[in-house]
């Protein structure tokens, strides 16, 4: 004899039943649905029906209209993207954001997952960005790291305070849970020395006191100096957050490899991390989610970043009553990058939960 | 040899004298003293507490002896690293609750340190583990994952794992007590074969129908020393000693 599952009840039924079983739930449902359809309506009044799209009207034709002026946009873009970069030389600076995206997103794929193509790949990636952005060289003028800005300046200091970071974190959690006390004492006390200062006073740290305490030779250019403090800042918090997918790791694990006969790194390397960073990962990715939106900090040390130019889009002269719209440009960019990251990780989730069926 | 490794062929397998281990100030080990030749199957019993455990994990060093010595194949376990190493690839060990790698399906089990500790080519590494899954008679879940696995498919994994090193002696620490009962027989038939076929064993187990079919000797420990150690047919029906004989009628007595 076959058993049949009873079947599932049909979306309209199903629909009923949650939302107007009741008189009363009936009346406070469509009260919802007339608010969202109003709020709705208005929003796409402003930003599609009644905006203004074209910069043929200048500013006059946006402050005329009822709606949205993304004309702000179109006349401004190029400060939003590439801050103040030589106008001549943008496209460098658009082709390094396409050589960080590319890089990112490879370095995201499973199969480039081995260190010899990991090295290749961020090896390659950066150097492109970094020919690009700086010039010098290959008949590309020169541009200082000070008139670096925008989109592009956003995603280079936020990748590799992540490429710089991530491995300090291992490095950090690792020496934490060393068997010798002064180690995981000293280790402690810097990642909560860097937990308990606020981002803002390590970057002022960083790009305005070290040069007075280094030598000439080391200081660097101030960006890359603010990298290291952000990096630093990331390392604090990654630390922990590896540390607490360690623990999570059964100790028989360790036990195990042990009496396999491996050495440290290579238990590290094939049971421990790979374990811990699964554990890891929901926190992780809201780590990364966090540090990509504090880029925007390095404005106080005197970067544009895509925020910063973004201000400078419609601060200057004629279109200065566009801010709405310039905000809603980026805050629409933030969102494609952090929720690409988001669904990167429910992906990565979803990889990994195979083997614990 | 592979390993190219320097323990000898000749003498015992596994002599420890005088060994001594404190967890603080408890002494979980008092001054035991056992020797076992090539071969030779041991099983340990004895209460919980007993140190029975704590004995086979100083074998490999998961534990630090804190007095004494033990000597592996002929080379003396002390802080030299190497020594460490060596004996490690040479003894094959598993535990109660089989830890198996869980994020490697199978076959990467086994495959793993063949290759990473032993430097065995990918092919060898797969061939061999291919056939210590199949000596475990679970061949055709190679590719799953072990937590995919009943409790006595993951414990045949871990012996094969463990086998795939191709070591000289196999410790197991209580290698049945997390079982379920309907699996005990079919993890307990695999080491009887492997006995058959010559294996160095150290068993810590309470299965008493194994020791009596297995063991060339039962050890039993109580309090952190060894209070007897005596052949199977001996122990169990002509002990002289009180402790065993209070032992073995909980063990055995319903």
């Amino acid at each position: 004899m076959e058993i049949v599952a009873p079947p599932a009840p049909g979306k309209l039924k199903d629909l009923r039943r949650r939302f107007f079983a009741t008189p009363l739930q009936a009346v406070m449902s469509l009260i919802s649905l007339a608010i969202m359809a109003f709020i709705v309506w208005k929003l796409l009044n402003w930003a599609v029906f009644s905006a203004v799209f074209t910069t043929s009207g200048g500013p006059e034709a946006c402050q005329a209209a009822a709606g949205a002026c993304w004309s702000v946009i179109a006349a401004r873009w190029r400060i939003i993207f590439f801050g103040l970069y030589p106008y001549e030389e943008q496209w460098r600076s658009a082709l390094a954001c396409v050589a960080v995206v590319v890089m990112t997103v490879l370095s995201c794929i499973p199969a480039f997952w081995t260190g010899r193509r990991i090295a290749l790949v961020w090896g390659v990636g950066t150097t492109v960005f970094y020919v690009l952005m700086k010039g010098g060289v290959l008949g590309l003028p020169f541009v200082g790291e000070e008139a670096w800005g925008g989109l592009a300046l956003t995603l280079f200091i936020f990748v590799t305070t992540c490429l710089i970071g991530f491995p300090l974190a291992i490095c950090l959690a690792l020496l934490r849970r060393s068997e010798l006390p002064w180690i995981s004492r000293t280790t402690g006390l810097i990642i909560d020395g860097v937990r308990s200062l606020p981002l803002i006073s390590i970057l002022f740290t960083f790009a305005i006191v070290l040069p007075f305490a280094l030598p000439q030779w080391l200081q660097g250019d101030k960006l890359y100096r603010v990298i290291l403090g952000s990096a630093l800042f990331f390392s604090a918090y990654q630390a922990e957050i590896v540390r607490g997918g360690m623990q999570g790791v059964a100790k028989g694990q360790e036990e195990a490899a042990m009496a396999l006969g491996m050495r440290y790194w290579q238990r590290i390397g094939r049971i421990l991390l790979p374990q811990a960073m699964r554990n890891a990962l929901p926190a992780t990715i809201n780590q990364f989610v966090i540090s990509f939106k504090e880029t925007s900090l390095v404005v106080i040390v005197g970067f544009f970043e895509i925020l910063a130019s973004g201000n400078a889009a419609h601060g200057t002269g004629e279109w200065r009553f566009a801010y709405v719209e310039v905000y809603a440009f980026i805050a629409f960019i933030y969102f494609v990058f952090v929720f690409s990251l988001s669904r990167y990780g429910a992906f990565l989730e979803r990889r990994m939960s195979v083997s614990e069926r | 040899m592979i390993s190219g490794n320097s323990t000898q062929t000749a003498g015992p397998a596994l002599r420890i004298e005088n060994l001594d281990k404190y967890y603080g100030t408890f002494r979980a080990l008092r001054s035991v003293n056992l020797s076992v030749e090539r071969g030779e199957k041991i099983v340990v019993c004895g209460p919980s507490g007993s140190g029975k455990s704590t004995m086979i994990r100083c074998i490999n060093r998961l534990e630090q002896h804190n007095a004494g010595r033990i000597t592996v194949l002929g080379t003396e376990l002390n802080d030299d690293v190497g020594n460490i190493d060596e004996i490690r690839r040479e003894v094959g060990m598993v535990f109660q609750h089989f830890n198996l790698f869980p994020h490697m399906t199978v076959l990467e089990n086994c495959m793993l340190s063949p290759m990473i500790v032993r430097r065995k080519p990918r092919a060898d590494a797969e061939a061999t583990a291919r056939r210590y899954l199949e000596k475990v008679r679970i061949p055709e879940q190679a590719m799953k994952f072990p937590g995919q696995l009943s409790g006595g498919q993951q414990q045949r994994v871990a012996i094969a794992r463990a086998l795939c090193m191709q070591p000289q002696i196999m410790l197991f620490d209580e290698p049945t007590s997390a079982l379920d009962p309907e699996m005990i027989s079919e993890v307990l038939d695999v080491m009887v074969t492997l006995a058959s076929e010559g294996m160095t064993m150290i068993c810590v187990t309470h299965e008493m129908g194994f020791a009596r079919r297995v063991a060339d000797r039962v050890v039993f420990m109580d309090g952190g020393e060894i209070v007897e150690e005596a052949p199977p047919e001996e122990f169990f029906t002509a002990s002289r000693n009180e402790r065993t004989r209070q032992f073995l009628s909980q063990v055995l007595g319903h």
